[in-house]
């Protein structure tokens, strides 16, 4: 009962975030323009400005930041606009974006997009089990929590939404890649998003009702199964 | 036992008391969900203001249905303070006058809406929701008038419980012109007025008593209440408990024979009497369900207690009775009332079980097996209430007894004592057992079968058995007809009357249906579906023309998105009915034919029927079904639908129902551009043809041969009968919010058109062969024609209040030949009508509502 109770909570809370978002302060990403940018010139302030933390290669060496290489351009460049706009908590992002350009910020979303997510294979494999639990919860979902599957809009190879690109007005281009991502940054994500401390846009709200659903446990074992997944196609 | 209604309320509210808060109405199984009024259908969700963020966070705009159709625009959801505790939202109160103009008292215009000049709530909402733990109350109310009111609550915790509760008043309105004969309309002792003297009154007596009597109106006015609890034990289980009581309190016009007035001129009459109606009911249904990640249970009982005040109504009435025997010292019995029972008190119980399970091949079996029961038992009312003698005085000493056959002892039939049984002591049980399968071997392929068998047994007859005199039969008309024709008062007598041929038992209609599908679906692209159905049902009924009924019938269907922009759905169903012989006369067992000491007629027992005749629904026959339907969504927010019907039926009857042909088409266009603005237009066309063949016998030759072309049914007596029915309906909505104020307007058009022609092959074919010459080919024609215009504009006055204005206007226009003439008075000679039927009218309704935000 208190997981039912817990899911009606959460809906009512996703409700009210969506309530205070209708005052108009909140980005509607299911109807965004397909980015477009200058790839080379994304890959020029990268390398003066982005490398340290994302790497050069856009591989993070830092677990808690995450990796850029392959992720969607629609999807960082939103991001990047969150951060330039403040409507993102306060971070080291924060300042960084402040100087940049719009198509500044396009090109490097271009150009990130652009490169080839080649991820190692995590050094530490977690234990079956916690591999097994995450991936069922990308695959299936929990029915019994109302945890729907991740792949729905992440794609079963967790690199997007399959008809992400399916036209210029697909809703789906900002569904972030998750492949290989850094089991660090994959589970703060999530915690942010079950405290509600994000809810800006229409993606917000639906990973806000998602994350609640989900218990500690159920975030680091989704988290251990994405950074696992380069492991896994390297061992076939 | 025989419970009465207030008891059963008690016993109602006894046991909603007690129990426990924590359970809802199941959306699944409750009834009354949406309660509102004609004049708001929307019960105030139309006014409220919608969400520009659509439906869903996963795509813009609004949603659609599986096929195509644009769901309504959602509502904005409350707005929250995120602390967690109660919160009042959406809460408002409307209230102001409406005027009405025209025909106000017009029953078409007030049939279902108990709309009054006046100040009137238009709507009371309160909403309140706590986020801490999910809880919510509801709360709305309307009263337009005693008779068009409700208020609904509904309190709970999402995940937790619900309790709605509710209360409701509509009236249906079926009369604005009634005269009654009558004193005491409403109750169930109906006392000749003005003066006129039962069967001692002349037409021209009884016509001046209706003509001088106030036009009153007939209505039932509907009053339910309903408590609906829901319960979940925790996400797999879940409880439910509904219970509802409505009572219907009022009258209307109702028959009241006293034998035929048009073969006899002068005798007795037929009536239109007005019935009282004072009944309840009470339903009632309750389970639990299981729904697991393989196993789904539901278990449930139903039952349903019908009860009416009154058992029976007793009527006078005004005319004398001549018998049509001459002869010295024939004498009359004259009798001066008649009755009628109601609808007897009914306990139906039933108790149901589905199991469904998950199986291999992303399968599942499911199997439901349910058994009910209908019990009557209410006390039986003695076959007549008369005083003195019924029938015909042969002897003219008014003595009962074997020399005077055709005359009976009141006393002998209007006594309890002198039915076979005090009580119906009637019993159905029905029996269920369904069993269904579907397989999906692979994405594209999809098996369905199913197993279903259902039997109703009658657990009990009734012998029309008279102890007092050992006679057997049904007293037919009040005792009239065997008052004005000698041996025909239904009643059978081994020593006087041992060759008469009369009903003397009850029908029981056992029946048994055992029914296989087998089909499959398969999907040659993602976007195409292909479907085949076979099917075999066979009815095995008792008693009935035909032991068994065969029907087979096979079902096609495609279903294509092969464009984004379109869905086209068509479906064709073939059947093909048929059995073993065609007994046309099954029913020979209830009659006196049976009896013993029954002496058949010299000359042989008369035709119950027929033999060529076949009733529709054993009659072999071959149906063709096509349903296409098409919607087109040319842009994100508008959707263009069309479908098309038909229903071939055609009947290997050469008497009976032939041919039974539909056919309809509709239209509609819907545009939602924005929150602020929506748009439809629909039109819908129907059709329907009748066809039917009889014959007249020919009543001056000898009645025993059942053939058709014979001497008792000659081919001079066949007529047909040609029905057809036609109907036009359209109507468009528009509504936009201009944000200082907002526009509606809805117009709805309906256009109903009836003609029933006949063709016959004599005079022969006719009840009444003398007015050959005036009958023509066709009753005049039925027509029913409505317009009805809303316009209204909504402007806000400031933050918290509003203003609508509206006006409703309607006008009907009615044509129906069964009223013909009873403009120039209710009583033609011997035949007396109480409701002068449905008048056109026109009727303008102009309101003024403030809705103040609480």
């Amino acid at each position: 009962m208190k997981r039912l109770r817990l899911l009606a909570v959460s809906v009512l809370a996703v409700t009210a975030l969506a309530a205070s978002a209708a005052a108009g302060d909140f980005v509607d990403l299911r109807r965004i323009e397909p980015v477009s940018g200058d790839a080379a010139a994304g890959a020029q302030k990268a390398a003066t400005l982005c490398f340290a933390c994302h790497g050069a290669d856009g591989i993070s060496p830092v677990p808690m930041f995450p990796n850029l290489a392959g992720q969607r351009a629609d999807y960082l460049y939103q991001e990047l606009l969150r951060y330039k706009s403040g409507s993102r908590p306060e971070s080291a992002m924060t300042a960084l974006v402040q100087p940049l350009e719009d198509a500044d910020l396009r090109n490097l979303a271009v150009h990130y997009g652009g490169l080839a997510p080649d991820l190692p294979a995590p050094a530490e494999a977690p234990a079956q089990e916690v591999l097994a639990r995450g991936g069922t919860l990308f695959r299936e979902g929990d029915p019994a929590r109302g945890v729907p599957p991740c792949q729905g809009c992440h794609g079963a190879d967790a690199k997007g939404h399959p008809l992400a690109d399916a036209g210029a007005d697909s809703p789906y281009r900002a569904y972030p890649l998750l492949y290989g991502q850094h089991p660090a940054y994959v589970a703060t994500r999530l915690r942010d998003y079950r405290s509600g401390a994000l809810a800006h846009t229409s993606n917000d709200f639906i990973m806000t009702a998602v994350a609640q659903r989900l218990d500690d446990a159920s975030i680091d074992a989704l988290a251990a199964w994405l950074a696992n997944l380069p492991a896994q196609r390297q061992a076939r | 036992m025989r419970i009465r209604p207030n008891r059963m309320r008690r016993l109602v509210l006894a046991v909603t008391a007690a129990l426990p808060l924590g359970a809802a109405a199941d959306s699944g199984v409750g009834v009354d969900l949406w309660i509102a009024n004609k004049f708001d259908p929307s019960a105030g969700a139309a006014a409220d203001p919608k969400d520009p963020r659509g439906t869903t966070w996963l795509r813009p705009g609004e949603k659609r249905t599986p096929t195509g159709t644009l769901y309504a625009c959602p509502t904005e959801p409350p707005r929250l303070d995120g602390s967690g505790a109660w919160k009042q939202y959406d809460a408002s109160i409307q209230f102001g006058y409406l005027a009405i103009g025209g025909d106000a008292d017009s029953a078409l215009w007030r049939r279902y809406a108990g709309w009054d000049q006046g100040f009137v709530l238009g709507l009371l909402e309160l909403h309140f929701v706590r986020p801490a733990d999910g809880s919510y109350i509801d709360l709305r109310a309307s009263h337009l008038s005693e008779h068009d009111q409700y208020v609904k609550g509904t309190i709970g915790r999402a995940g937790h419980y619900k309790i709605e509760a509710y209360a409701r008043s509509t009236q249906n309105v079926v009369s604005d012109n009634a005269r009654s004969i009558w004193n005491g309309v409403g109750g169930n002792d109906l006392t000749l007025a003005g003066g006129l003297t039962p069967g001692a009154s002349t037409p021209a007596e009884v016509a001046a008593v209706s003509a001088a009597a106030p036009t009153r109106v007939l209505q039932v006015n509907r009053d339910k209440q309903g408590l609906g609890l829901s319960y979940f034990f925790d996400p797999r289980w879940t409880g439910y408990l509904n219970v509802s009581n409505e009572q219907r309190e009022g009258t209307r016009p109702f028959g009241g024979p006293f034998f035929f007035n048009f073969a006899f001129a002068d005798n007795g009459g037929i009536f239109e009497t007005i019935r009282p109606i004072d009944d309840s009911t009470i339903n009632t249904n309750a389970g639990v369900r299981f729904v697991g990640n393989r196993w789904r249970l539901d278990l449930g009982y139903s039952g349903s207690f019908y009860r009416d005040r009154y058992a029976s109504f007793t009527y006078e009435q005004p005319y004398a009775l001549w018998n049509v025997v001459t002869g010295p010292g024939v004498r009359s019995s004259q009798l001066t009332q008649g009755q009628f029972s109601t609808e007897p008190d009914n306990d139906y119980h039933s108790l149901r079980g589905t199991l469904t399970r998950s199986l291999p091949l992303n399968g599942q079996f499911s199997l439901t097996v349910s058994g009910a029961s209908t019990r009557q038992d209410d006390d039986l009312l003695a076959p007549v209430n008369c005083n003195g003698t019924f029938g015909i005085d042969l002897v003219g000493n008014g003595q009962v007894g074997p020399a005077n056959p055709f005359l009976y002892a009141c006393s002998d039939w209007n006594t309890p004592a002198s039915l076979s049984r005090r009580s119906a002591d009637m019993r159905i049980d029905t029996t269920l057992v369904d069993a269904r399968i579907v397989l999906q071997p692979t994405d594209r392929l999809t098996w369905r079968g199913g197993l279903r068998f259902y039997r109703e047994d009658y657990r009990n007859t009734y012998l029309a058995y008279n102890p007092l005199t050992g006679e057997y039969g049904y007293v037919a008309e009040n005792g009239s007809q065997g008052t004005v024709v000698p041996g025909e008062a239904g009643i059978w007598n081994p020593l006087t009357g041992a060759s008469i041929l009369t009903r003397v038992t009850s029908l029981p209609l056992d029946t048994q249906n055992t029914e296989a599908t087998f089909g499959a679906d398969w999907r040659p692209s993602v976007r195409d579906t292909l479907g085949a159905t076979l099917g075999f049902t066979r009815n095995e009924p008792s008693h009935r023309e035909r032991s068994r009924v065969d029907d087979v019938s096979i079902k096609l269907n495609w279903t294509s998105r092969a464009f984004d922009w379109l869905t086209l759905r068509a479906n064709f169903v073939h059947l093909r009915r048929s059995g073993d012989r065609y007994d046309y006369d099954p029913y020979g067992f209830t009659f006196s034919e049976h009896l013993p000491g029954f002496v058949e007629p010299e000359g042989g027992l008369p035709a119950h029927t027929v033999e060529a005749l076949r009733k529709y629904d054993m009659a072999s026959r071959d149906q063709d079904k096509i349903d296409l339907m098409a919607t087109f969504m040319p842009r994100a927010d508008m959707t263009f639908s069309a479908s098309l019907r038909g229903d071939w039926n055609d009947y290997d009857a050469r008497l009976g129902r032939q041919r039974l042909d539909t056919l309809g088409a509709t239209l509609q266009w819907e545009w939602q551009p924005s929150p602020r603005t929506n748009a439809s237009v629909y039109y819908a066309y129907d059709r329907s043809k009748l066809g039917i063949a009889n014959v007249n016998e020919d009543g001056t030759a000898d009645q025993t041969d059942p053939v058709l072309g014979g001497v008792t049914y000659p081919l001079a007596g066949r007529w047909w009968v040609d029905d057809r029915q036609r109907n036009h309906s359209m109507g468009t909505v528009l509504a936009h919010d201009f944000r200082r104020f907002k526009l509606d307007l809805a117009w709805n058009w309906l256009w109903s058109r009836g003609t029933t022609g006949y063709r016959y092959a004599s005079a022969l074919a006719l009840a009444w062969p003398d007015v050959a010459a005036y009958t023509g080919d066709a009753f005049p024609t039925m027509k029913y024609k409505v317009n009805s215009l809303t316009l209204g504009m909504t402007m806000p006055i400031n933050e918290r209040m509003s203003l609508r204005v509206f006006d409703y206007y309607e006008r009907g226009r009615v044509s129906d030949w069964h009223y013909q003439g009873l403009d120039q008075g209710y009583v033609i000679d011997h035949r007396v009508y109480s409701d002068g039927g449905p008048d056109d009218y026109a009727a303008n309704l102009v309101g003024l509502l403030l809705t103040v935000k609480l």
